[in-house]
């Protein structure tokens, strides 16, 4: 497993390779289809936005992306490994070495510092304090927050403990990182910070970003845009970024990415 | 990390927190107050054990007297004359105590002969009733009526009288001690407080042993002589009797003498026996029996038994109502810790489920919920601990000095397991004897050590119910909507 991966776009090595995934949820009597068979292959090193209107199953398919619950059928391959059949421990492993998550509320633990809460993260990893310190103000640094290192969640605006929640995703160099609705919780000014700051990172560091949002904006950015409705995916790939600042007009050309 | 994120999660809920602890506290302060009040009761069952027994006492045995044959102690005060009248007079009346049928002493040695017994020692319990006063002025022909006086208390009091003659009745308590082996028998119940006690010599020697309390009260004092049925004795020493009881002797003679002036040569009204080893105790009591079968064999269990009085309410109160009620107070505080940790977890999902997102493994996760929670315990067993001791000593402090009523072995108990009601008691002139204890309840350090225990045992438990509840979150919970 590599750490550092390079910016590169391979046509014949794909990151992620899904096939028929379904996911059917049970509550009671009330069975619910998540995602409807979808059909999908990720590029390393790509830029993805992944839309659709709430209870698309968009934040379903982040999941089984990111490791966090496992399809109920179809095949999920990562670096040719299918997590559809992997155990619990080895998708908390995955999920501790190779993905870095970002999410809609910032998921930051009230109760620890800006640096506390980056150390979190390495905390499976079993490094040594000192380590995992230096690690850890080494990424709020690279998020422009070194001064907030010993502030709480609570004495954070919205986007510096956003940048924190990135700090963390990011200590870890992960080969993914997922962003939930990054900028859900933020104002427009803030939103355009750390989309910009994501993106910044996507392009200096090469890791896989996986962006979940409604806001077309956001979605603009990315190399690819993925639509999902009721399950299933509708392609809507961008071939050049200019057109992100306005809306896209959707593709039907069934491209995997640009 | 562990311990840094377990403190600022339990200084961020800290009200909860320390409500945790203070329930655990509470419970196991409860068990601690009620586990040391039940230790002192029966300490303090012991101390009355002790002095109505006397140390190494294992068995007494005494021979009830039967209804028929003598009721309380009479005196014929008649004027000898018509010239006595109005003249004082002062009489003593040393009767075997009242109940108390005499045994014959070659009965010791065929009791100190049977296996499993150490050694078998006689006593003579006597009391003592002075009568002194006027006679009256006979205004009949046949002089003056019978006076009967029955001495019951200590305490003088003026008799009523027809003829209006002023007579003083005073009584007390007199032992007849084997002064071969002072180590058993009446004096064993007591301490030596001045002086000394007999030596062995000593068995003609009108020499008298005084209880300290009733010393003071008639203002005697080591060196004094006295007059005990008309003779004068030498006081060579004092005691005190165990735990301030009032069931010792107010004087203790030697038994020689005793015998004589109560016209008992050759007798004992009580026998005390000690076991070879305390397992005997059983057999020996047995072997007794067949021995002496009219007689009344009491061990220390059966006196345990008779105890009646504030001290027994005590004990029944420790028993009943202090264990269930700690019991109670323990599973309430475990209750109420388990679900206030659920509930904290259950408000946790989002973070503990992003942890599990970031990578965390569950039983990480559940190690912190338990690691909290262990720390609520701790500071709950702290605290219960310092309720505990406080509890204690408020007990000790404020509890009533606690009576203890036992039935005198020859009355209540016998072979038929028939105990007289208390107004028969009376009428039977039995003196029940009465013991009074100061109430403590000792801390051990075992004790404290159970309270911390009980108190992690809260936490534990509940923490593991977190850490369950904890476990069963889901990475995929980081993404709930939870605002």
């Amino acid at each position: 497993m590599t750490l550092t991966a390079a910016h590169t776009l391979e046509e014949d090595s794909m990151l992620y390779d899904l096939t028929g995934v379904t996911k059917r949820y049970t509550q009671g009597r009330k069975t619910v289809d998540a995602l409807a068979g979808v059909d999908l292959k990720i590029a390393d090193g790509e830029f993805l936005a992944i839309q659709g209107s709430t209870g698309s199953g968009k934040t379903t398919l982040l999941q089984m992306l990111g490791a966090m619950d496992r399809p109920t059928s179809g095949s999920l391959l990562f670096e040719g490994r299918d997590l559809a059949k992997l155990g619990e421990s080895d998708l908390t492993e995955l999920r501790s070495h190779s993905f870095g998550f970002i999410f809609q509320a910032f998921n930051l633990i009230p109760t620890l510092t800006a640096q506390e809460n980056v150390e979190t993260a390495l905390v499976p990893w079993h490094v040594n304090a000192k380590e995992r310190r230096g690690r850890a103000q080494e990424a709020l640094d690279g998020v422009g927050l070194a001064d907030r290192a010993k502030h709480i969640p609570s004495e954070l605006s919205g986007g510096e403990q956003q940048r924190v929640a990135i700090a963390r995703a990011l200590v870890r160099a992960p080969r993914v990182i997922f962003a939930d609705e990054p900028s859900g919780n933020l104002d427009e000014r803030t939103r355009d910070d750390i989309i910009g700051l994501l993106e910044e990172l996507w392009r200096e560091r090469g890791q896989t970003l996986i962006v979940v949002t409604h806001d077309t904006w956001v979605a603009g950015r990315a190399l690819r845009r993925i639509r999902l409705d009721s399950g299933k995916l509708e392609t809507s790939p961008v071939d050049d970024r200019s057109g992100a600042e306005g809306a896209p007009a959707p593709a039907p050309e069934p491209a995997l990415h640009a | 990390m562990f311990f840094t994120y377990i403190y600022r999660e339990l200084r961020r809920r800290h009200r909860q927190a320390l409500l945790t602890a203070l329930g655990l506290a509470v419970g196991a302060g409860l068990v601690v107050a009620v586990t040391a009040y039940a230790g002192g009761v029966s300490d303090a069952q012991d101390a009355v054990l002790h002095s109505l027994y006397g140390v190494g006492t294992d068995i007494t045995v005494s021979q009830t007297q039967k209804l028929d044959q003598a009721g309380p102690p009479r005196f014929n005060i008649n004027p000898g004359s018509n010239s006595q009248q109005g003249k004082a007079f002062s009489r003593d009346a040393v009767r075997s105590a009242p109940g108390q049928q005499s045994l014959k002493a070659i009965r010791i040695a065929s009791i100190q002969s049977l296996d499993g017994v150490a050694q078998a020692v006689g006593g003579l319990t006597l009391n003592s009733v002075h009568v002194s006063g006027n006679f009256a002025q006979a205004f009949g022909q046949g002089g003056a009526q019978p006076f009967s006086g029955d001495g019951g208390s200590s305490s003088s009091q003026p008799a009523p009288s027809a003829s209006q003659a002023p007579i003083k009745v005073t009584s007390y308590s007199m032992a007849g001690v084997d002064v071969g082996q002072t180590g058993l028998g009446p004096l064993s119940s007591t301490e030596l407080v001045s002086g000394r006690t007999f030596t062995s010599s000593e068995t003609t020697s009108k020499v008298a042993v005084l209880d300290k309390a009733y010393a003071k009260q008639n203002s005697y004092a080591l060196g004094d002589t006295i007059k005990i049925s008309g003779a004068k004795y030498t006081v060579i020493g004092l005691v005190t009797s165990a735990a301030g009881s009032s069931s010792g002797s107010n004087v203790y003679i030697p038994l020689t003498l005793a015998q004589k002036m109560s016209d008992n040569v050759g007798k004992v009204n009580q026998i005390y026996v000690r076991a070879s080893s305390s397992t005997d105790i059983a057999t020996v009591k047995k072997e007794i029996r067949a021995v002496l079968p009219k007689a009344t064999v009491t061990t220390a269990q059966d006196l345990a038994d008779q105890v009646s009085g504030s001290l027994k309410s005590a004990s029944q109160l420790a028993d009943t109502l202090g264990k269930w009620l700690a019991i109670a107070a323990l599973i309430a505080a475990f209750a109420v810790a388990s679900l206030l940790t659920v509930s904290a977890v259950s408000r946790r999902v989002r973070e503990f489920g992003t942890l599990k997102a970031l990578g965390w493994k569950s039983r990480r996760v559940v190690g912190q919920v338990m690691g909290e929670s262990v720390v609520q315990g701790v500071l709950g067993g702290i605290i219960g601990v310092m309720i505990g001791v406080a509890g204690a000593q408020l007990i000790a402090h404020f509890s009533p000095v606690l009576k203890a009523t036992v039935g005198q072995t020859a009355t209540a108990g016998g072979p038929g397991g028939f105990a007289p009601p208390p107004g028969m008691r009376a009428a039977l002139g039995q003196t029940a004897q009465t013991v009074a204890v100061h109430l403590t309840a000792p801390v051990s350090i075992q004790l404290v050590l159970l309270a911390v225990g009980l108190a992690l045992a809260g936490g534990v438990l509940a923490g593991a119910l977190g850490g369950w509840r904890a476990s069963r979150l889901r990475p995929a919970d980081a993404l709930r909507r939870l605002d």
